[in-house]
Protein backbone atom coordinates (compact mmCIF):
# COMPACT_ATOMS: atom_id res chain seq x y z
CA UNK A 1 0.00 0.00 0.00
CA UNK A 2 1.36 3.44 -0.89
CA UNK A 3 2.26 5.72 2.00
CA UNK A 4 3.53 3.01 4.21
CA UNK A 5 1.77 1.00 6.79
CA UNK A 6 -0.24 2.06 9.82
CA UNK A 7 1.37 4.49 12.17
CA UNK A 8 1.79 3.61 15.75
CA UNK A 9 -0.34 5.85 17.97
CA UNK A 10 1.83 8.37 19.82
CA UNK A 11 1.86 7.56 23.48
CA UNK A 12 2.91 10.44 25.71
CA UNK A 13 4.08 9.42 29.13
CA UNK A 14 1.99 11.55 31.47
CA UNK A 15 3.38 10.26 34.74
CA UNK A 16 6.16 12.87 35.22
CA UNK A 17 3.74 15.65 34.40
CA UNK A 18 1.23 14.39 36.95
CA UNK A 19 4.04 14.08 39.50
CA UNK A 20 5.09 17.68 38.93
CA UNK A 21 1.53 18.89 39.04
CA UNK A 22 0.89 17.06 42.28
CA UNK A 23 4.01 18.56 43.82
CA UNK A 24 2.95 22.03 42.74
CA UNK A 25 -0.52 21.57 44.20
CA UNK A 26 0.95 20.35 47.51
CA UNK A 27 3.41 23.25 47.54
CA UNK A 28 0.66 25.81 47.03
CA UNK A 29 -1.56 24.14 49.60
CA UNK A 30 1.18 24.42 52.21
CA UNK A 31 2.44 27.90 51.42
CA UNK A 32 -0.65 29.89 50.59
CA UNK A 33 -2.37 32.16 53.02
CA UNK A 34 -6.03 32.26 52.23
CA UNK A 35 -7.57 35.66 51.92
CA UNK A 36 -8.91 36.93 55.22
CA UNK A 37 -10.45 40.29 56.00
CA UNK A 38 -8.20 40.47 59.07
CA UNK A 39 -5.03 40.26 57.06
CA UNK A 40 -4.82 43.03 54.52
CA UNK A 41 -1.74 42.86 52.35
CA UNK A 42 0.73 45.27 53.95
CA UNK A 43 4.44 45.89 54.12
CA UNK A 44 4.88 45.14 57.80
CA UNK A 45 7.66 46.65 59.93
CA UNK A 46 10.87 44.64 60.20
CA UNK A 47 12.34 45.50 63.58
CA UNK A 48 15.95 44.69 64.43
CA UNK A 49 16.14 41.44 66.41
CA UNK A 50 12.39 41.09 66.21
CA UNK A 51 10.66 39.44 69.15
CA UNK A 52 7.43 39.08 67.21
CA UNK A 53 5.90 35.65 67.67
CA UNK A 54 3.02 33.83 66.12
CA UNK A 55 -0.10 34.38 68.17
CA UNK A 56 -3.20 32.33 67.57
CA UNK A 57 -5.52 33.62 70.28
CA UNK A 58 -9.02 34.16 69.03
CA UNK A 59 -10.06 36.67 71.67
CA UNK A 60 -8.90 39.66 69.72
CA UNK A 61 -9.75 42.27 67.14
CA UNK A 62 -7.39 43.17 64.33
CA UNK A 63 -7.26 46.79 63.21
CA UNK A 64 -5.60 47.31 59.85
CA UNK A 65 -4.25 50.73 58.94
CA UNK A 66 -4.48 50.56 55.17
CA UNK A 67 -2.18 52.71 53.03
CA UNK A 68 -2.89 54.06 49.58
CA UNK A 69 -1.87 51.66 46.87
CA UNK A 70 0.80 52.48 44.32
CA UNK A 71 -1.62 53.57 41.62
CA UNK A 72 -3.35 55.99 43.99
CA UNK A 73 0.00 57.41 45.07
CA UNK A 74 1.06 57.79 41.43
CA UNK A 75 -2.18 59.60 40.61
CA UNK A 76 -1.70 61.95 43.55
CA UNK A 77 -4.72 60.73 45.52
CA UNK A 78 -2.54 60.15 48.56
CA UNK A 79 0.99 59.81 49.83
CA UNK A 80 2.80 56.70 50.92
CA UNK A 81 2.96 57.92 54.52
CA UNK A 82 -0.78 58.51 54.70
CA UNK A 83 -3.44 56.06 55.78
CA UNK A 84 -6.36 55.60 53.43
CA UNK A 85 -8.66 54.02 56.00
CA UNK A 86 -8.88 51.72 58.99
CA UNK A 87 -10.34 48.26 58.71
CA UNK A 88 -11.74 46.13 61.46
CA UNK A 89 -12.84 42.81 60.00
CA UNK A 90 -14.89 43.62 56.93
CA UNK A 91 -15.81 47.08 58.11
CA UNK A 92 -14.11 50.19 56.82
CA UNK A 93 -13.62 53.36 58.87
CA UNK A 94 -12.56 56.79 57.79
CA UNK A 95 -9.33 58.00 59.35
CA UNK A 96 -11.14 60.79 61.19
CA UNK A 97 -14.16 58.74 62.19
CA UNK A 98 -13.04 57.16 65.43
CA UNK A 99 -16.23 57.06 67.49
CA UNK A 100 -17.65 54.24 65.40
CA UNK A 101 -14.42 52.34 65.90
CA UNK A 102 -14.65 52.77 69.67
CA UNK A 103 -18.25 51.56 69.63
CA UNK A 104 -17.35 48.56 67.52
CA UNK A 105 -14.45 47.59 69.78
CA UNK A 106 -16.67 47.90 72.84
CA UNK A 107 -19.23 45.67 71.18
CA UNK A 108 -16.64 43.07 70.17
CA UNK A 109 -15.25 43.02 73.67
CA UNK A 110 -18.69 42.63 75.20
CA UNK A 111 -19.42 39.55 73.11
CA UNK A 112 -15.97 38.03 73.46
CA UNK A 113 -15.41 34.89 75.48
CA UNK A 114 -13.22 36.71 78.03
CA UNK A 115 -13.69 40.49 77.96
CA UNK A 116 -10.88 41.05 80.47
CA UNK A 117 -8.36 39.36 78.20
CA UNK A 118 -9.67 40.97 75.05
CA UNK A 119 -6.84 42.43 73.03
CA UNK A 120 -6.33 44.44 69.90
CA UNK A 121 -3.80 43.71 67.22
CA UNK A 122 -2.57 46.71 65.25
CA UNK A 123 -1.45 46.01 61.69
CA UNK A 124 -0.04 48.91 59.79
CA UNK A 125 2.23 49.45 56.85
CA UNK A 126 5.76 50.36 57.95
CA UNK A 127 5.86 53.40 55.65
CA UNK A 128 2.83 55.07 57.16
CA UNK A 129 3.58 58.06 59.36
CA UNK A 130 2.97 57.59 63.06
CA UNK A 131 0.49 60.46 63.10
CA UNK A 132 -1.85 58.24 61.05
CA UNK A 133 -1.63 55.35 63.53
CA UNK A 134 -1.75 57.52 66.62
CA UNK A 135 -5.57 57.80 66.62
CA UNK A 136 -5.75 54.02 67.11
CA UNK A 137 -4.05 54.45 70.48
CA UNK A 138 -6.59 57.12 71.37
CA UNK A 139 -9.33 54.69 70.40
CA UNK A 140 -7.83 52.03 72.65
CA UNK A 141 -7.64 54.49 75.51
CA UNK A 142 -11.27 55.46 75.02
CA UNK A 143 -12.33 51.84 74.82
CA UNK A 144 -10.19 51.09 77.90
CA UNK A 145 -8.27 48.33 76.19
CA UNK A 146 -4.73 47.83 77.42
CA UNK A 147 -3.65 44.60 75.81
CA UNK A 148 -2.07 45.45 72.49
CA UNK A 149 -0.25 43.35 69.97
CA UNK A 150 1.72 45.05 67.24
CA UNK A 151 2.15 43.14 63.99
CA UNK A 152 5.67 42.87 62.63
CA UNK A 153 7.79 40.51 60.61
CA UNK A 154 9.26 37.71 62.66
CA UNK A 155 13.00 37.15 62.88
CA UNK A 156 14.28 34.21 60.82
CA UNK A 157 13.48 31.09 62.79
CA UNK A 158 11.33 33.06 65.19
CA UNK B 1 -9.16 -17.00 -8.39
CA UNK B 2 -9.67 -15.80 -5.00
CA UNK B 3 -6.81 -16.26 -2.68
CA UNK B 4 -7.80 -17.05 0.78
CA UNK B 5 -5.49 -14.80 2.81
CA UNK B 6 -5.65 -15.06 6.49
CA UNK B 7 -7.60 -12.10 7.78
CA UNK B 8 -5.65 -9.34 9.56
CA UNK B 9 -6.25 -9.45 13.24
CA UNK B 10 -8.12 -6.58 14.82
CA UNK B 11 -5.93 -4.22 16.85
CA UNK B 12 -7.16 -5.62 20.11
CA UNK B 13 -6.64 -9.10 18.94
CA UNK B 14 -3.18 -8.08 17.78
CA UNK B 15 -2.30 -6.65 21.13
CA UNK B 16 -3.73 -9.58 22.87
CA UNK B 17 -1.50 -11.68 20.79
CA UNK B 18 1.58 -9.86 22.07
CA UNK B 19 0.66 -10.18 25.67
CA UNK B 20 2.33 -12.65 27.84
CA UNK B 21 0.15 -15.48 28.84
CA UNK B 22 -1.72 -14.45 31.93
CA UNK B 23 -0.96 -16.17 35.13
CA UNK B 24 -3.72 -17.49 37.21
CA UNK B 25 -5.02 -15.02 39.75
CA UNK B 26 -3.94 -11.90 37.81
CA UNK B 27 -6.31 -9.61 35.93
CA UNK B 28 -6.25 -10.43 32.34
CA UNK B 29 -6.67 -6.90 30.97
CA UNK B 30 -4.36 -4.00 31.94
CA UNK B 31 -7.03 -1.32 31.94
CA UNK B 32 -5.67 2.21 32.54
CA UNK B 33 -7.96 4.70 34.24
CA UNK B 34 -8.56 7.84 32.19
CA UNK B 35 -6.08 10.46 33.43
CA UNK B 36 -7.36 13.41 31.45
CA UNK B 37 -9.97 14.60 33.99
CA UNK B 38 -7.39 14.25 36.75
CA UNK B 39 -4.90 16.41 34.89
CA UNK B 40 -7.63 18.92 34.13
CA UNK B 41 -8.52 19.22 37.79
CA UNK B 42 -4.88 19.58 38.83
CA UNK B 43 -4.27 22.26 36.26
CA UNK B 44 -7.36 24.13 37.40
CA UNK B 45 -6.13 23.90 40.99
CA UNK B 46 -2.72 25.26 40.04
CA UNK B 47 -4.25 28.15 38.11
CA UNK B 48 -6.55 28.87 41.05
CA UNK B 49 -3.66 28.92 43.52
CA UNK B 50 -1.46 30.98 41.24
CA UNK B 51 -4.14 33.63 40.90
CA UNK B 52 -5.42 33.68 44.44
CA UNK B 53 -2.49 32.86 46.66
CA UNK B 54 -0.67 35.27 48.81
CA UNK B 55 2.62 33.91 50.03
CA UNK B 56 3.00 33.53 53.76
CA UNK B 57 4.85 36.44 55.26
CA UNK B 58 6.64 35.50 58.44
CA UNK B 59 4.22 37.62 60.40
CA UNK B 60 4.05 37.75 64.16
CA UNK B 61 2.97 40.08 66.89
CA UNK B 62 4.84 41.90 69.62
CA UNK B 63 2.75 41.71 72.80
CA UNK B 64 2.63 44.51 75.37
CA UNK B 65 0.28 46.31 77.70
CA UNK B 66 -0.35 50.00 77.38
CA UNK B 67 0.60 51.92 80.52
CA UNK B 68 -2.30 52.29 82.87
CA UNK B 69 -3.35 55.90 82.80
CA UNK B 70 -7.02 55.24 83.39
CA UNK B 71 -8.97 55.87 86.57
CA UNK B 72 -9.59 52.74 88.54
CA UNK B 73 -6.35 51.10 87.52
CA UNK B 74 -4.14 49.05 89.79
CA UNK B 75 -1.92 52.04 90.62
CA UNK B 76 -4.73 54.22 91.86
CA UNK B 77 -5.52 54.29 95.50
CA UNK B 78 -2.70 51.96 96.43
CA UNK B 79 0.36 52.86 98.45
CA UNK B 80 2.66 51.68 95.67
CA UNK B 81 4.32 54.54 93.87
CA UNK B 82 4.65 54.03 90.18
CA UNK B 83 7.92 55.61 89.05
CA UNK B 84 8.12 57.94 86.11
CA UNK B 85 8.14 56.32 82.71
CA UNK B 86 11.30 55.77 80.77
CA UNK B 87 10.97 58.38 78.06
CA UNK B 88 12.17 57.63 74.57
CA UNK B 89 11.92 60.29 71.89
CA UNK B 90 12.26 59.50 68.20
CA UNK B 91 13.15 62.43 65.97
CA UNK B 92 13.61 62.24 62.21
CA UNK B 93 17.18 62.95 61.13
CA UNK B 94 17.92 64.24 57.67
CA UNK B 95 16.00 63.37 54.56
CA UNK B 96 16.15 59.63 55.02
CA UNK B 97 12.83 58.40 56.34
CA UNK B 98 14.45 55.58 58.28
CA UNK B 99 17.12 57.63 60.01
CA UNK B 100 16.12 58.67 63.51
CA UNK B 101 17.68 60.29 66.50
CA UNK B 102 16.87 58.36 69.65
CA UNK B 103 16.83 60.16 72.92
CA UNK B 104 16.30 58.27 76.16
CA UNK B 105 15.71 60.46 79.21
CA UNK B 106 17.98 63.11 77.71
CA UNK B 107 20.67 60.70 76.51
CA UNK B 108 21.42 60.18 72.83
CA UNK B 109 21.34 56.61 71.57
CA UNK B 110 23.33 54.95 68.87
CA UNK B 111 20.61 53.31 66.80
CA UNK B 112 18.20 50.61 67.94
CA UNK B 113 21.02 48.50 69.32
CA UNK B 114 21.96 51.43 71.55
CA UNK B 115 18.35 51.72 72.66
CA UNK B 116 18.27 48.07 73.65
CA UNK B 117 21.51 48.56 75.60
CA UNK B 118 19.92 51.51 77.36
CA UNK B 119 16.92 49.39 78.39
CA UNK B 120 19.29 46.73 79.69
CA UNK B 121 21.11 49.40 81.69
CA UNK B 122 17.81 50.53 83.23
CA UNK B 123 17.06 46.95 84.16
CA UNK B 124 20.48 46.51 85.74
CA UNK B 125 20.19 49.83 87.60
CA UNK B 126 16.69 49.40 89.04
CA UNK B 127 16.37 45.64 89.13
CA UNK B 128 13.89 43.35 87.42
CA UNK B 129 10.96 44.96 89.20
CA UNK B 130 11.36 47.91 86.85
CA UNK B 131 10.03 45.72 84.05
CA UNK B 132 6.61 45.52 85.67
CA UNK B 133 6.47 48.84 87.43
CA UNK B 134 8.05 51.35 85.15
CA UNK B 135 6.44 51.83 81.78
CA UNK B 136 8.29 52.80 78.64
CA UNK B 137 6.79 55.73 76.77
CA UNK B 138 7.84 56.20 73.19
CA UNK B 139 7.27 59.64 71.78
CA UNK B 140 7.66 59.82 68.02
CA UNK B 141 8.07 63.36 66.73
CA UNK B 142 6.34 64.53 63.58
CA UNK B 143 7.61 62.77 60.48
CA UNK B 144 8.47 59.48 62.15
CA UNK B 145 7.13 56.45 60.35
CA UNK B 146 5.37 53.53 61.95
CA UNK B 147 8.25 51.17 61.16
CA UNK B 148 10.60 53.15 63.45
CA UNK B 149 8.04 53.21 66.25
CA UNK B 150 7.59 49.45 66.04
CA UNK B 151 11.36 49.03 66.09
CA UNK B 152 11.63 51.00 69.34
CA UNK B 153 8.57 49.16 70.72
CA UNK B 154 10.27 45.88 69.84
CA UNK B 155 13.46 46.82 71.71
CA UNK B 156 11.47 47.64 74.86
CA UNK B 157 9.60 44.33 74.77
CA UNK B 158 12.83 42.53 73.91
CA UNK B 159 14.44 43.99 77.03
CA UNK B 160 11.55 42.57 79.05
CA UNK B 161 9.38 45.61 79.72
CA UNK B 162 5.73 44.73 80.18
CA UNK B 163 4.15 48.15 79.77
CA UNK B 164 5.03 50.00 76.62
CA UNK B 165 3.07 53.01 75.47
CA UNK B 166 3.20 55.49 72.66
CA UNK B 167 2.78 59.18 73.38
CA UNK B 168 1.08 61.54 70.95
CA UNK B 169 3.48 62.99 68.41
CA UNK B 170 2.22 66.55 68.85
CA UNK B 171 2.32 68.71 71.93
CA UNK B 172 5.24 69.63 74.13
CA UNK B 173 8.53 67.82 74.15
CA UNK B 174 7.89 66.70 77.72
CA UNK B 175 5.11 64.25 78.45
Amino acid sequence: MAGGGRRNPLNVNLTPMIDCTMLLVIFFLLTTQMASPDFVSLRLPRPHSSVAREHQAGNKAVINVVPYDDSQIASGAGRDDQAMEYRLGTEHYQVGDLNKLVDRLNFLRSISSDPKEFMVQIRSDARIGFVEVEPIFQVLQQAQIQKVHVAAVRAPGG
Amino acid sequence: MATDYPSQPEPDEKNEGRKRPSRPGRPTSMSQPPLTPLIDVFLFLIIFFLLSCQFHQAEGTIPANLPNTLPGGPGEGSAMIVPDPIRITLTPAGDEADTVLIDGDGRKMDGMAGLFDYFQECRARYGDSVLDLRPVMIKPRAGIRWGCVVDAFNQAVRAGFKQVGVAPSGGPATY
